[in-house]
C-alpha cells in the first residue's frame, strides 16, 4: 500500500465530518432566524402595524423609574397620565376630564372611561394610589420634585365625587404641567402589587395606556398591542388624524445611519434620526420630517471655592468668546439652533431674544481668561467625538486661557461631574423632560449635588431660589412669566449658565404614517396610520 | 530495574499497546483529559480576569444606572443596591458562586438576568458567524485549490497575480466600508435585501456577506499556498504517474492534506467572529452579542460585560477543542495534539 492510499480513510472521515457540521450549521441558522417570521416581512405599510425603533432597550417599564428617552417612549404607550401637553403649551385632558389647580392644591375629576389592561376601572382611588407611589421617598423617582416640589405631598381620593385632590405644603405652580410627564403615568393595582413585574413589563394588568406590552426580546425588539377596551384617548385640539396601529413593533437600533436606511427601504415606518443622517430626508419624497429639540446645551460652571469660576467676570468671559453659530456647527453640524436661555424655547416663559445674552467680545474676555488654568470636562456626545467641547475650549484658548479639556464618554462624565475637584466647567445637555422652567433651573439652584440636591454649580443661589419660590406661588401666569424672565436675566448676566444651542433630533415618517410633536416634545402615543 | 522495563516497553510497540496501557493511557482519554484541563484553566482565568478588569473601566456604574437628574444621594443609594460598596472579595465570592450555579447575575441597567440577555442575543451572532464560516469554507477551499492547480509550475501567471491582488484588496477593505457598500448597493439602491435588523430570513444575507469576505480571502490564500506545496509531494506525483483522474487525485490525495491548516484557521476565525462581529452588527443593526457588549461597556453594566466575555471566552475555547476533536477523528496522529492544546 503506498502512502497516498493510507489517506483514504481519513478522506472519508473528513467528508463525513464536513457534511455533519454543514448540515448542523444550516439547521441552526434556519431554526434561529428572525423569530420565525420569514414569510411575513416586517416592513411595508401594513394597514394595522407601525414599525418603529428604540434607540436602546428600555431600562424599565415602571414610569416613576424612567431614566431615558426610550423609557419615556415605552411609558407613553403603556401608561396614561392625568393630563397631556397639547399644541401651544396647552394642557389637555387624558385620564382627568377636568381640573382646578392652585399653587398649593390640585383637584382632578377622573373620567369614567379609563380602564386598566386587566379590565379594572381606573377610579380616583386607583389614581391616588399610583400618584402616592410616585411621590413616595421609597420609590426614589428622580422626577418627584419637578412635579410636586420640595414640600410634603398629600393625595386623597373621593370615589363618590370622582375626584383626586393633591395638596402640597410648598406652593408649586408646575404641578399641572408636571402631571403630564411620563413619570407620573398611572400604574394600575396589578403593577403596584408587583413592583418587580412592573419594572420588567411582565405585570400584565399594570397598564393604563392605549397599549400593552405583548413581546419583549432584549436587544432585539418589543411589540405593543392596542388594547381593545381602551377609550380614554387624550383630548387633543385639533384632533389627531389617522388611526392608531393595532400593533407597534419597535426594534432596537442605536445606529442612526442604519435607522435611516431602514426608513428609506421601507422596513421602518416612523423613527427618530439623529446627527448627519437627518439631512438624508431633506426634500425626500414620500417622507415627512420634523426636527425637535432633545436638549438644550449650555456651559455650566463649578462655582465652589477653589474654582476660577467663583468669579462672575470669569464666567462672563466664557460667554464672550463663544460664537453660537459656530458652536451649533460643531455640536450638531448646523442642524441645531442658537439658544438664548438655559431653557429651550418651548418651555413656558422661556426667553427667545438674542439681545438677552452677552455679546461676543473676545478682546474683553481675554483680560479675564489670559493665563487662567481651567479644567474642562466634556462629554463626547456633543458633536462628533465631542466637537462642541473642542470648539469652546479652543475659543477660550484663543483668549489666552490654559484649558485642559477632557472629552470623555457619557458614563465617565456622569461620574466625574459628581466630583467637584475634577472640573471647573462643563457643557450640559439638559433634557428637561417636564418642559418646565424649574426643570431647566434645577441644576443651578438649591442644595448642591454633594448635599443631596441637583445643583451642579455648588452655588445655592439664594436670590434665584427666592425668585423661584415667588414664581411657584404666583397664580397669575403673566406675572409668573415676569418673574421667570427676571430669573433668566440674572442667570445670563451673572453667567451662572451660558446658553449655547439646541441638541436636535428628527422624527421621520414614511408616507401613510404620522406622529405628533407638541411644544418640542414627541408624543409616541400619537403615532398613527394615516392612509 | 524499573528503568530497564520502561526502556524495553518504550522500544516494543506490543508492550506499549498491550501490557502497559490502562484506560487512563488510552490516547482519546489522555486527549480528553488534556483538553478538559485546558478548559478548566481557561474558565479560571476568564473568571478572574473578567472580574478584575471590568471595574478598571473609568466611570461609576451607579451614576449611569441612577439616570439623568439623579442626585449624589440617589447615586449613593444605587451603589448600595448594586452591591458596589461591598469589599472586593465579597463581590468576587458572590460572582463566583453565582457562576458555578449558572447564575450570571442581573443587569445593573435593566434588572434583567444576564443569562437572558445572552440567550436573547447569542442566536443572532451564532447565525451569521456559523453561516459565514461555512460559506467561507465552501467558497475559499475550492477557489484556493483551483488557483493552485491551474497555476502549478508557473502556468497562467496572470491568474496567480490576479488572485493575489483581488484577495489582498478585498481583505484590506475595512469591514465597516464593506458593510456600508453592501447596504448602499443591495439594500438602498437595488432593494434586494433589508438594510438592517433581523426581522426576516433574508436579513441574514448582507451581514453574513460582510462577515465572510475577509476570512474567505485569508483562507483562499492559505489553501492556495498549501495546495501548491502538496502538489509537489512525491505521493501526488505517484498518483499522477498511475494516471488517476485529476479529480480523484485532488480530492483524495490533495484535499485531505489541507485539512489541518484550514480547519485550525477556520476555528480561530469562527472564535474571533463570535466575539468580534461588532462592526458588522453595528452597520446592520444586527442584535448580536457584539452590540450587546458595546452597549454594556458604554453603560458600565458590569454583570453583562462579565457574562458576555465569559461566555464568549468559553465558546472560543470549546470551538478550538472541537476543531482538535475533528482533526483527531480525521487523522488519529493529531491525538498527540501538542500544537493545539486548548
Amino acid at each position: 500500500m503506498n502512502r497516498a492510499e493510507t489517506r483514504r480513510p481519513a478522506a472519508r472521515r473528513w467528508a463525513t465530518v464536513t457534511t455533519v457540521l454543514t448540515t448542523a450549521t444550516l439547521a441552526l441558522a434556519g431554526c434561529t432566524t428572525g423569530s420565525g417570521n420569514a414569510s411575513a416581512p416586517e416592513g411595508g405599510a401594513s394597514t394595522d402595524t407601525i414599525n418603529t425603533t428604540f434607540n436602546a432597550d428600555p431600562t424599565t417599564f415602571s414610569p416613576p423609574q424612567g431614566r431615558n428617552a426610550d423609557d419615556y417612549m415605552a411609558s407613553r404607550l403603556l401608561f396614561d397620565t392625568l393630563v397631556r401637553r397639547g399644541t401651544d403649551n396647552s394642557i389637555v385632558p387624558n385620564l382627568a376630564s377636568a381640573w382646578e389647580v392652585t399653587p398649593t392644591r390640585g383637584v382632578f375629576t377622573i373620567g369614567e372611561n379609563g380602564t386598566c389592561s386587566d379590565g379594572t376601572r381606573i377610579t380616583p382611588t386607583v389614581v391616588a394610589d399610583s400618584l402616592r407611589n410616585f411621590a413616595s421617598p421609597d420609590t426614589n423617582s428622580n422626577f418627584r420634585e419637578l412635579v410636586f416640589g420640595p414640600g410634603k405631598t398629600t393625595i386623597t381620593a373621593d370615589d363618590e365625587a370622582g375626584t383626586v385632590t393633591i395638596d402640597v405644603t410648598e406652593p408649586w405652580a408646575d404641578m399641572l404641567q408636571g402631571l403630564s410627564m411620563t413619570a407620573t403615568g398611572i400604574v394600575c393595582p396589578d403593577g403596584l402589587a408587583d413592583p418587580k413585574g412592573l419594572n420588567a413589563g411582565t405585570a400584565d394588568g399594570a397598564f393604563s395606556g392605549p397599549y400593552a406590552l405583548a413581546e419583549k426580546q432584549s436587544g432585539v425588539k418589543y411589540a405593543f398591542k392596542l388594547r381593545e377596551d381602551y377609550s380614554s384617548w387624550p383630548q387633543y385640539e385639533p384632533a389627531i388624524e389617522g388611526v392608531p396601529a393595532a400593533t407597534i413593533n419597535a426594534s432596537v437600533n442605536a445606529n442612526s445611519s442604519a435607522v435611516a436606511n431602514e426608513l428609506l427601504t421601507g422596513t421602518r415606518d416612523i423613527a427618530i434620526i439623529r446627527g448627519k443622517d437627518m439631512s438624508r430626508f431633506d426634500g425626500q419624497k414620500g417622507f415627512t420630517a420634523e426636527k425637535f429639540p432633545i436638549g438644550s446645551m449650555f456651559a455650566l460652571f463649578n462655582e465652589r471655592q477653589g474654582s476660577p469660576f467663583t468669579d462672575a467676570e470669569m464666567r462672563r468671559s466664557v460667554a464672550q468668546v463663544v460664537d453660537r453659530n459656530a458652536f451649533s456647527q460643531a455640536a450638531t453640524g448646523g442642524q441645531g439652533e442658537p439658544y438664548y436661555s438655559f431653557a429651550h424655547p418651548s418651555v413656558p416663559c422661556a426667553v427667545t431674544d438674542a439681545s438677552a445674552v452677552l455679546p461676543q467680545d473676545p478682546a474683553a474676555a481675554a483680560q479675564a481668561l489670559t493665563g487662567e488654568k481651567i479644567k474642562f470636562l466634556g462629554t463626547q456626545v456633543f458633536g462628533p467625538n465631542g466637537a462642541a467641547n473642542t470648539y469652546v475650549s479652543e475659543a477660550m484658548r484663543q483668549a489666552g486661557a490654559d484649558v485642559e479639556l477632557r472629552n470623555v464618554d457619557l458614563a465617565t462624565w456622569s461620574t466625574d461631574s459628581q466630583k467637584p475637584e475634577k472640573w471647573d466647567m462643563t457643557l450640559m445637555g439638559a433634557i428637561n423632560a417636564g418642559g418646565t422652567m424649574y426643570g431647566a433651573l434645577s441644576v443651578l439652584i438649591g442644595p448642591s449635588t454633594e448635599n443631596g440636591g441637583l445643583n451642579w454649580t455648588g452655588n445655592e443661589n439664594p436670590e434665584l431660589k427666592a425668585l423661584v419660590a415667588d414664581a411657584m406661588a404666583e397664580e397669575d401666569e403673566a406675572k409668573r412669566c415676569g418673574i421667570y424672565n427676571e430669573i433668566q436675566r440674572i442667570v445670563v448676566e451673572d453667567a451662572h449658565a451660558v446658553p449655547l444651542g439646541s441638541l436636535v433630533a428628527q422624527t421621520t415618517a414614511r408616507e401613510g404614517f404620522a406622529v405628533s410633536v407638541f411644544n418640542g416634545q414627541r408624543d409616541e402615543s400619537t403615532m398613527r396610520i394615516t392612509k | 530495574m524499573t528503568t530497564t522495563i520502561a526502556t524495553e516497553a518504550s522500544r516494543t510497540p506490543g508492550l506499549r499497546a498491550g501490557r502497559r496501557r490502562g484506560p487512563a493511557q488510552h490516547p482519546w482519554v489522555r486527549f480528553g483529559l488534556r483538553r478538559f484541563g485546558g478548559l478548566l484553566l481557561s474558565f479560571a482565568v476568564l473568571t478572574a480576569v473578567t472580574f478584575l478588569i471590568v471595574p478598571l473601566i473609568p466611570g461609576d456604574p451607579a451614576a449611569v444606572a441612577a439616570g439623568d437628574g439623579a442626585s449624589a444621594a440617589q447615586i449613593a443609594q444605587m451603589r448600595q443596591e448594586l452591591g458596589l460598596e461591598q469589599p472586593l472579595i465579597v463581590q468576587f465570592l458572590t460572582y463566583f458562586s453565582g457562576i458555578i450555579t449558572l447564575d450570571l447575575g442581573t443587569s445593573f441597567i435593566s434588572g434583567e438576568e444576564v443569562s437572558q440577555v445572552i440567550f436573547s442575543r447569542f442566536p443572532f451572532t451564532a447565525q451569521i458567524a456559523l453561516l459565514a464560516i461555512v460559506l467561507v469554507l465552501l467558497i475559499a477551499v475550492p477557489v484556493g485549490m483551483g488557483v493552485a492547480i491551474l497555476t502549478r509550475g508557473g502556468r497562467l501567471p496572470w491568474l496567480d497575480h490576479g488572485f493575489n491582488v483581488v484577495t489582498g484588496f478585498i481583505y484590506a477593505v475595512p469591514q465597516y466600508v464593506m458593510g456600508t457598500l453592501l447596504v448602499v448597493v443591495f439594500a438602498v439602491t437595488l432593494g434586494w435585501f433589508p438594510a438592517a435588523g433581523a426581522a426576516t430570513f433574508d436579513s441574514l444575507v448582507l451581514p453574513t456577506a460582510g462577515l465572510m469576505f475577509g476570512p474567505a480571502c485569508v483562507i483562499a490564500r492559505v489553501v492556495r499556498r498549501e495546495t501548491a506545496v502538496v502538489l509537489d509531494k512525491d505521493y501526488v506525483r505517484t498518483a499522477r504517474g498511475w494516471r488517476l483522474g485529476a479529480a480523484r487525485t485532488h480530492l483524495r490525495y490533495v484535499l485531505p492534506n489541507l485539512i489541518t491548516t484550514t480547519l485550525t484557521l477556520s476555528g480561530l476565525i469562527l472564535a474571533a467572529q463570535l466575539g468580534g462581529a461588532v462592526v458588522i452588527e453595528t452597520v446592520f443593526a444586527w442584535p448580536g452579542l457584539g452590540q450587546g457588549i458595546v452597549n454594556a461597556i458604554l453603560q458600565r453594566d458590569y454583570p453583562v460585560i462579565r457574562g458576555i466575555i465569559l461566555v464568549l471566552g468559553l465558546l472560543a475555547t470549546l470551538i478550538i477543542i472541537l476543531v482538535d476533536v475533528v482533526l483527531a477523528v480525521i487523522d488519529p496522529r493529531n491525538l498527540g495534539g501538542a500544537s493545539h492544546d486548548a
